[in-house]
């Protein structure tokens, strides 16, 4: 039997799509229905990629454990991040989070010791001892296996459940809360409801998923430094939920594959240039900010939000 | 006699060179509906600022219910029952009016990120709140834009939103600044009406900032009196209107 056996080239790229899925959900909690606007994004999604791969390949730990923990640590981080900068409002905060990801990005850099600097890191436990053995022991039952079809499938898995937990929670009292603190934080704190609380709840629940994302990608890269945590990683998130609509979370799913697999990842596959691959690089952000464009002129509330919202909260 | 409901004392607060309130002091009584008048600028939202914590004065104290609240933080005196409104209405625009008034309800324990965690938590409490938010949107003649984000209303609206919202929270002293600014008065005499009657069921008391001098007469117990960040007089509405004081604060402003 043949079970995802040759999985090809579109198969890694919707592993990426799936991981920039999952990053960019924690976005839509924190921008689209906490209003808060964080820029510094990719700053969980580093310390779930390293804080992982040093726990499981230095310390020994589980492979759940210790994504478990750089979920945790993000958590921790978001909610420290949060103390000074949730009282600033728009420009201050996005100015002080991006700041905090660079940062952090520096630190990689120069805590050799920890993270190996720019050399990089290895994360192949999962390739190595989960795929290999999982792969050797269905072969002896026949079937073949991708290599990377376990984590393609372990992503979407995990794509799933972080958007259906997402949209369960926003759902919730909790979620009706977060959303009238984005509309009006004074308002809510009329109502005896803590503002700040709610706020730092969404930045730490958006850093857990940011962090997950980030460990899914030490292991799809299995080698990766600091270079993978540039500011762009969360301008791909921004884009991402602009063009899905603020707030939504199956449109963000979808715009996730389109944009991130269709046109970044996938773009060599189905579109022949022949440009040099530098230039091929630059043409496609430029193709993905035109559309950005095109859908914030044409349909400002994103391919998938609603207008009627969108006219609401210019009142 | 009882003990006041709220009790301020020294209250002072500076912009720069301006002092917006300077020294105010006055108590309410539990059941009381008080209005608090004054010119433009006179420094009356600046003490509905400090009185529910939403600016911290330069000086003095804020006793509520017998309990000192000078140091509590806004969300925290109004879970102790001091709510108040805006002058400027608020509304949560990407929201819907139902949701608006609905989401205002204290002990919702599914409205705390651990309680939403837990499924089905609270559902009874949660049809209560339902059948309260129909009946308040009922009261204030919202009931047909239920379903309308809050950002679609009108202005007079919003005010009316506002105020079936904090009621939800089943406050002890309400602190309403300009509660009918854009309300009409056919409406504005059907929100006193429910003021006082929410004072004679369930004692209720009430702080409001009124321009209308009309409407204050009508419907004050006592009138407090603010001008120039100073409060220069305060008794019942009939002797404050003849406190001259008080003419020469409404009438000389305009020298
Ligand atoms: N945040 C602020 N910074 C500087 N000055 C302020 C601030 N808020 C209010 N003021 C000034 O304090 C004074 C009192 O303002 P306040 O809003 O309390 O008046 P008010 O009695 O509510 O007037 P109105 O009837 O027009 O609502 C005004 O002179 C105002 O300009
Ligand atoms: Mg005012």
């Amino acid at each position: 039997m043949e079970l995802l056996a040759e999985i090809g080239p579109w198969g890694a790229v919707a592993t990426v799509a799936g991981i920039y899925a999952i990053f960019a959900m924690g976005l839509q909690v924190q921008v689209g229905h906490g209003g808060v606007d964080n820029f510094g994004q990719v700053a969980f999604f580093l310390i779930g990629a390293y804080a992982s791969t040093i726990l499981v390949e230095q310390h020994g730990m589980g492979l759940v454990a210790g994504t478990l923990a750089g979920m945790a640590i993000a958590m921790v981080a978001a909610v420290i991040v949060a103390l000074p900068t949730l009282r600033l409002r728009g420009d201050f905060l996005a100015i002080t989070t991006l700041a905090f990801g660079e940062i952090l990005r520096n630190v990689a850099v120069n805590e050799r010791g920890l993270t190996k600097g720019s050399a990089g890191i290895d994360a192949f436990t999962f390739r190595i001892d989960i795929v290999r053995e999982l792969r050797r022991s269905l072969r002896d039952q026949d079937i073949l296996v991708d290599r990377l079809a376990p984590l393609l499938i372990l992503t979407w898995v995990l794509v799933l459940v972080v958007a259906l937990v997402t949209w369960l929670l926003l759902r919730t009292p909790w979620g009706r809360v977060l959303r009238a603190v984005r509309e009006d934080d004074a308002a809510v704190r009329a109502l005896g409801k803590n503002a700040f609380a709610y706020r730092a709840q969404a930045m730490a629940l958006g850093a857990a998923w940011a962090a997950l994302a980030g460990t899914l990608y030490a292991w799809n890269q299995v080698h990766f430094s600091p270079s993978g945590f540039e500011p762009i990683v969360t301008f791909a998130g921004f884009v991402i939920i602009i063009a899905a609509g603020l707030g939504t979370i199956w449109g963000t799913v979808l715009m996730a594959i389109l944009i991130q697999g269709v046109l970044i990842e996938g773009s060599r596959y189905w579109l022949d240039t022949g440009l040099p691959n530098a230039q091929e690089a630059s043409l496609r952000y430029m193709v993905v900010g035109l559309a950005l464009m095109l859908i914030v002129r044409f349909r400002p509330q994103g391919l998938f939000g609603s207008r009627a919202e969108m006219a609401a909260a210019d009142e | 006699m009882s003990e006041p409901l709220l009790q301020v004392d020294g209250i002072t607060k500076r912009f720069g060179g301006l002092t917006a309130v300077d020294d105010v002091g006055f108590s309410l009584e539990p059941g009381t509906i008080t209005a608090l008048i004054g010119p433009n600028g006179a420094g009356k939202s600046t003490l509905f600022h400090c009185v529910s914590g939403f600016i911290r004065p330069d000086g003095g104290t804020v006793r509520f219910n017998g309990r000192g609240v000078s140091r509590r933080s806004a969300h925290g005196r109004a879970q102790l029952g001091m709510v108040r409104t805006f002058q400027i209405p608020t509304a949560f625009n990407r929201l819907t009016v139902f949701e608006n008034v609905e989401l205002a309800a204290r002990d919702q324990p599914a409205d705390r990120l651990v309680g939403a965690l837990v499924p089905g938590l609270g559902r009874l409490r949660r049809s209560a709140i339902r059948t309260r938010t129909n009946d308040l949107l009922e009261t204030f003649g919202l009931a047909d834009k239920a379903d309308d984000l809050a950002g679609e209303l009108s202005g007079g609206q919003r005010k009316l939103l506002e105020f079936a919202r904090v009621l939800m929270t089943e406050p002890q002293l309400l602190l309403l600044d300009e509660p009918l600014a854009g309300v009409n008065p056919a409406l504005g005499e059907r929100l006193f009406a429910h003021v006082n009657r929410l004072r004679s069921d369930h004692g209720m008391t009430f702080l409001f900032v009124e321009h209308d001098i009309r409407t204050v007469m009508d419907h004050s117990d006592r009138v407090l009196v603010m001008a120039q960040g100073a409060l220069i007089a305060d008794g019942d509405p009939e002797t404050v209107r003849r406190d001259p004081a008080v003419v020469e604060a409404y009438l000389g402003g305009g020298e």
